[in-house]
């Protein structure tokens, strides 16, 4: 469905515009909450987030606004804030906050390596290329079960599989990625 | 090789872009649940803003008081104030009252000669005083302070306007150890008071005196265990392939458990005690033959054993697990050695291994899960343990895709130990497609050979 078709379904019936949204896009919104909070989070605090960005993106999205820009970014940038957001609840909530008073605070002041910084990012896209370059549905595979935790039963379902399939392409996606990587001096 | 992909975490936005598009649609299931979380939240916002909507009244309200309210209601609270303050005080001072004596009332009183044993010659010394008419003998119950014995007293209740004087007075003990207690009615009456010792006679020792203090029951049960199967499973499970390829029965070795110089207690009655150093090691890893749900579980399963292992050992002071079959040979020296265990003397005659420092199959049950020694029992720096589940690989082939192919190094293995040379996992998940389970099959460990040493000789 289109950016458009969603629009005009919002105007003309909003509970139905609701579900399309969510349904578009809330693959796109948990990739996004949860890369913020796969370190922090559990995954009702992801669903939590999600439905939150969801919440926050319908009641700010006014269809008789006249915004014409894509939902896409739309939402996108709700997503990011809102997972930051929770983000920060949670590490504060688990203590990750550093008081002020301390003496450790001076080591706080801005150490961002610019070159490590940027190493990391080539890094990120080396291996996203790599990834990506395995193919489907064996990148699907691979990102499900290294990135997103996810067990061989679940990505089976996913990707409509069985269990001895999915495993039997992850252990070969592996060999194929490990091989990949390692011409691009990776090795994992 | 998780961690290998925590690189991607904050990733920036063209990958975080690349890595969003890549995410499947999510399941029905999911997009209702998001869709009715957020309905929720969507209408929990609505019924919050209604409590602003334009009909509410929002601001200050202005009104007018004259100034005079104030000093009257000030005054009202200070004339309450001092009200409140008045009636306290009075009551008060009600409270304050001059006390009267009391009355002189006619005494009765008891006069409770306490003597520790059935001295009654004291007791006419030493109530004299009273009056023997109109005497009552009561029972009084002396429990002593020193013993559990109750010492027989007796006392005489006076019931006499002559001894008023001496019903002013307090309770007096004499020098003598007896008590005048006096009471209220009604005059038979049951004293709890400390007995004095006076009499010149021995007391008896009270029975419980003679009770002997509990005995030590600290020592262990008689281990009662089923060795019915020991032949077999020398002689068929000596060799490791041979143990493991039994069906559904594997190996999952991680930390190894110890039991250190105990006695070990067989069913006839024969106890081997721990070696002359003291040093009698069983070590112990889990053999079982666990069926998955799911391979994944397989990982989570040998990590978790220790928790196992921990229960086993925590159960060992109620019982120590009874060994199937039992071997340990620290520095094994045929009949003559230091633990005497049949079956190893009828194997080692039979094999002809003697000095062998090496480990057998050694098997318990507990908890319905066997677990069998896989160490060499003596050696203290044995460092073999643990799997290196970080770098586990399987792998499935293409023409047998219902078994997947285990294999995992060991953690912290040694190469300059020969028994940790190369020393790798290997296991076989088979899965059962009728019942939808996964059994762990053909266990090996490739460092597990048979060390014989009678090859080595020749």
């Amino acid at each position: 469905m289109t950016d458009s078709e969603l629009q005009n379904l919002l105007k003309s019936s909003p509970q139905a515009g609701h579900r399309a949204v969510i349904e578009e896009y809330t693959g796109y919104v948990y990739a996004i909450v949860y890369n913020k909070l796969r370190s922090c989070g559990t995954n009702e605090d992801v669903d939590e987030c999600v439905s939150d960005v969801f919440a926050s993106f319908l009641m700010k999205y006014k269809p008789d606004s006249g915004y014409e820009g894509d939902l896409r970014g739309y939402i996108g940038t709700i997503a990011k804030r809102t997972a930051i957001s929770r983000y920060r609840s949670l590490s504060t909530k688990f203590g990750r906050s550093v008081s002020i008073e301390e003496e450790s605070v001076g080591e706080l002041r801005d150490t961002a390596d610019i070159e490590e910084s940027a190493e990391k990012a080539d890094t990120q896209r080396i291996l996203i290329d790599a990834v990506e370059n395995l193919g489907e549905p064996d990148s699907t595979i691979i990102l499900q079960s290294f990135f997103y935790n996810r067990t061989a039963k679940q990505i089976a379902e996913m990707v409509s599989m069985t269990t001895a399939a999915v495993l039997m392409r992850k252990g070969r996606a592996l060999k194929r990625l490990k091989d990949i990587l390692s011409r691009s001096g990776i090795t994992l | 090789m998780k961690d290998k992909f925590d690189i991607l975490e904050n990733a920036e936005n063209d990958v975080l872009e690349r890595l969003a598009s890549s995410h499947p649609k999510p399941d029905k299931a999911y997009i209702d649940k998001i869709f009715a979380m957020t309905e929720q939240k969507l209408s929990e916002n609505e019924t919050s803003s209604d409590e602003f909507s334009p009909n509410s009244v929002i601001g200050v309200e202005h009104y007018r008081r004259s100034i005079g309210v104030r000093s009257a209601v000030a005054a009202a609270f200070a004339g309450l104030l001092l009200i409140g303050g008045a009636i306290g005080a009075f009551r008060l001072m009600k409270n304050v009252k001059v006390v009267e004596p009391d009355p002189v009332i006619p005494p009765n009183i008891v006069t409770a000669v306490v003597t520790t044993a059935t001295d009654i010659s004291n007791e006419t010394n030493t109530t004299s005083k009273t009056d023997t008419k109109n005497t009552r003998t009561a029972a009084v119950t002396v429990k002593a302070d020193t013993e559990t014995t109750a010492v027989t007293v007796n006392a005489t209740a006076v019931n006499t306007n002559a001894a008023s004087a001496n019903a002013q007075q307090p309770v007096a003990t004499n020098a003598g150890g007896r008590q005048i207690v006096r009471v209220s009615p009604p005059t038979t009456t049951r004293v709890t008071t400390t007995a004095v010792t006076t009499s010149t006679e021995p007391v008896p020792a009270p029975a419980a005196a003679a009770t002997e203090p509990a005995a030590n029951t600290t020592e262990r049960p008689h281990v009662e265990m089923n060795s019915n199967d020991i032949g077999l499973l020398l002689n068929n499970y000596l060799k490791y392939d041979n143990i493991i390829n039994k069906v559904n029965v594997s190996k999952s070795p991680t930390d190894i458990i110890e039991f250190r110089s105990f006695n070990y207690h067989r069913p006839d009655g024969t106890t081997y005690v721990p070696d002359h150093d003291g040093n009698t090691v069983f070590r112990y890893a889990l053999v079982t033959d666990s069926a998955f749900s799911d391979p994944d579980d397989f990982t989570e399963y040998i990590t978790n054993i220790a928790a196992d292992q921990n229960s086993i050992i925590d159960n060992l002071s109620a019982r120590m697990p009874a060994p199937v079959f039992t071997n340990y040979t620290p520095d094994y020296e045929g009949p003559s050695g230091n633990v005497r265990i049949p079956e190893l003397d009828e194997y080692f005659a039979e094999t002809e291994k003697t000095n062998v420092n090496i480990t057998f199959p050694l098997f318990l049950e507990y908890n319905g899960k066997l677990y069998a020694t896989l160490d060499m029992s003596s050696n203290d720096d044995f460092i073999c343990s643990g799997f290196d589940t970080a770098n586990m690989t399987t792998e499935v082939r293409e023409d047998d895709p219902d078994t997947i192919y285990v294999s995992c190094p060991y953690a912290n293995a040694d190469p300059n130990l020969w028994y940790c040379n190369d020393f790798m996992f290997y296991c076989e998940l088979k899965h059962d497609t009728e019942n939808d389970v996964w059994y762990v099959k053909n266990v090996k460990h490739s460092y597990r050979e048979w060390y014989d040493f009678a090859d080595e000789e020749n």
